[in-house]
């Protein structure tokens, strides 16, 4: 039993090590400017979505705040580049801290109530963007612009730094969304998610629990919105306040399947290559897609596809003992 | 000295008095019935012992140390552990998980003790069974054994024997039987009365929100006032 999960770890951790490898060296192959910006969206959304998983998916905690984290990391990074003249590479942290701060205090006092368990706790959430939206276009409406990244090899690009950096905080969501579900916390934190009061009843901390869920989740989403801005030099309050980054994050998340590590990173791919795809990046299309794709994932996938093919897999491989 | 005291315990929801000035001691290694007719309280002095409820006077000791109004992991990680009257496992973990939660690291596991547990459960067998695809009885039991890998002082039981089929009730009141050999002290809630005579060394009776008598099984079953409380006047 052990040996088998020993071996099971060791098998994910070299699949990552080699995934990470061959797609952190694909720049350098002489692939189009397009694939790599496309890429580079894959990375930012897998991130979202899995971060979004982490609280969502793993405690049962359904939350809307996600844009209100990503706007803010974009934000804090952008704020402390131009008004502080902090080098770019040292806000992505501030970025994270600073929504980290936002969620540990959200938490403190949501997660403490026991009312704002379940739709309230969502409710919460929503405030929370529209609060942080409105501070952020009171105070800097127009939008900043960032100093330009400066490249530390001479024989890396822009495009390139941002492509890496992207991909490095992706691998390192999948990381550590992976590392959760076969812990013990994330054990507690499925138990939270079954039964709350279940699990308080048998000594698990469901507080502390969520606070860790929430604060990883946050920090994840401020850091790609620190990538996200730095990425598009011009950040500006209507684009990284998007609701976009609170729905897609959700609609990868159940497409792929909920409360697993492998499926808002399914989700994530499929989706943004459709956007890509069907309707090329243009946001209108992207919402009606988005919309109608809710509906059909909810009545027919609500557990995701991941569960569907693990469901059919079984049945494949149980042999039929009653022949119908 | 007892393992459990409850003294001048009172609790109101509105103008209710769900639990109005309950006193009571449970000694070490007893079953200890809870009986009473629906709305009595049993239920609400359980969720005040477990810390679910915060009583709004008196105060409750576990092994000499006062508890009131600590959280219920709190009290749960200091030896005294509940099941729910509609069972609460964890449905979508499998029983090996289920069984897991309640340890506070990977290092306490112990396979024997869960093969013991999974043998005294009737679980043996059905490890990587999803918990939400036994049956009402065998949930009932995996709770149970969820709440024993806790290996409290104290086990509470909230109506065990309900909506379970004849067979499991009898496992059921073995198992109960076989942890009180093992030292453990335990209270049921219990509306089967045959349960309650079969495995109860003392037997307490609320009637809204009161103790209205404490004795053994065939002691409150002679009392006045519990049978009127069953029966009416």
């Amino acid at each position: 039993m052990e040996m088998k999960v020993v071996k099971h770890t060791l098998y994910t951790v070299i699949s990552i090590v080699v995934a990470a490898l061959i797609l952190l060296i694909l720049p350098y192959l002489g692939i189009s400017a397009f694939i790599i910006s496309f890429l580079l969206s894959v990375y930012i959304w897998v991130t979202l979505a899995v971060s979004w998983n982490i609280l969502s998916g793993y405690t049962g905690y359904f939350s809307f705040g996600h844009t209100a984290f990503f706007g803010s990391g974009a934000f804090a990074s952008a704020v402390t580049d131009f008004y502080f003249d902090i080098p770019y590479f040292i806000t992505i942290p501030i970025a994270g801290a600073v929504t980290t701060g936002m969620a540990a205090g959200l938490g403190i006092v949501t997660f403490r109530l026991r009312r704002l368990r379940g739709q309230l706790f969502a409710l919460t959430t929503v405030v929370l963007t529209s609060v942080s939206s409105i501070v952020v276009i009171n105070n800097w409406g127009d939008g900043i612009v960032m100093h330009s990244v400066k490249a530390f090899w001479p024989f890396i690009s822009i495009p390139h730094i941002f492509y890496t950096l992207a991909l490095i905080l992706c691998i390192a969501s999948i990381s550590i969304s992976i590392a959760l579900y076969r812990s013990r916390l994330g054990l507690n934190l499925f138990a939270i998610r079954d039964d709350e009061e279940a699990a308080e009843a048998i000594g698990i901390n469901s507080f502390k629990h969520k606070m860790i869920a929430f604060c990883i989740s946050s920090m994840l989403v401020g850091f790609a919105g620190a990538v996200f801005g730095g990425w598009l030099k011009y950040v500006w309050p209507e684009t990284v306040f998007s609701l976009n980054y609170s729905l897609f994050p959700i609609l990868m998340t159940i497409l792929g399947g909920m409360g697993t590590w492998i499926g808002p990173i399914l989700g994530g791919v499929i989706l943004t290559t459709i956007f890509q795809i069907v309707a090329g990046g243009e946001a209108i299309l992207n919402n009606i897609i988005l919309g109608s794709l809710l509906v059909v994932v909810m009545i027919f996938l609500p557990r995701g596809i991941f569960n569907l093919a693990l469901t059919g897999y079984r049945r494949v491989r149980t042999p039929l003992r009653h022949p119908p | 000295m007892s393992l459990l005291k409850l003294s001048n315990v009172t609790k109101s929801f509105g103008g209710l008095k769900a639990v109005n000035n309950v006193s009571l001691e449970i000694q070490p290694n007893v079953i200890l019935g809870l009986i009473g007719p629906n709305g009595s309280g049993k239920t609400t002095l359980v969720n005040l012992i477990t810390g679910f409820y915060r009583p709004d006077s008196g105060d409750i000791f576990f092994k000499g140390e006062r508890i009131t109004g600590l959280k219920p992991y709190h009290i749960a990680n200091r030896g005294v552990v509940r099941t729910f009257q509609l069972t609460r496992v964890f449905k979508q973990l499998t029983v090996m998980q289920n069984l897991m939660t309640a340890l506070n690291s990977h290092r306490d596991f112990d396979q024997e003790k869960v093969s013991e547990i999974l043998t005294m459960m009737g679980l043996q067998g059905k490890e990587q069974t999803l918990a939400q695809n036994l049956s009402y009885g065998e949930q009932k039991l995996l709770e149970i054994g969820r709440a024993l890998m806790k290996n409290p002082d104290m086990l509470i039981l909230d109506e065990p024997a309900s909506g379970i089929s004849p067979t499991i009730i009898t496992r059921l009141s073995q198992v109960i039987i076989d942890l009180k050999r093992l030292g453990k002290t335990i209270l049921v809630i219990e509306h089967n009365l045959r349960v309650i005579s079969n495995i109860c060394d003392t037997v307490v009776v609320l009637n809204h929100g009161e103790k209205i008598a404490e004795g053994s099984f065939s002691e409150i079953s002679t009392n006045q006032k519990v049978i009127s409380a069953y029966i009416g006047e």
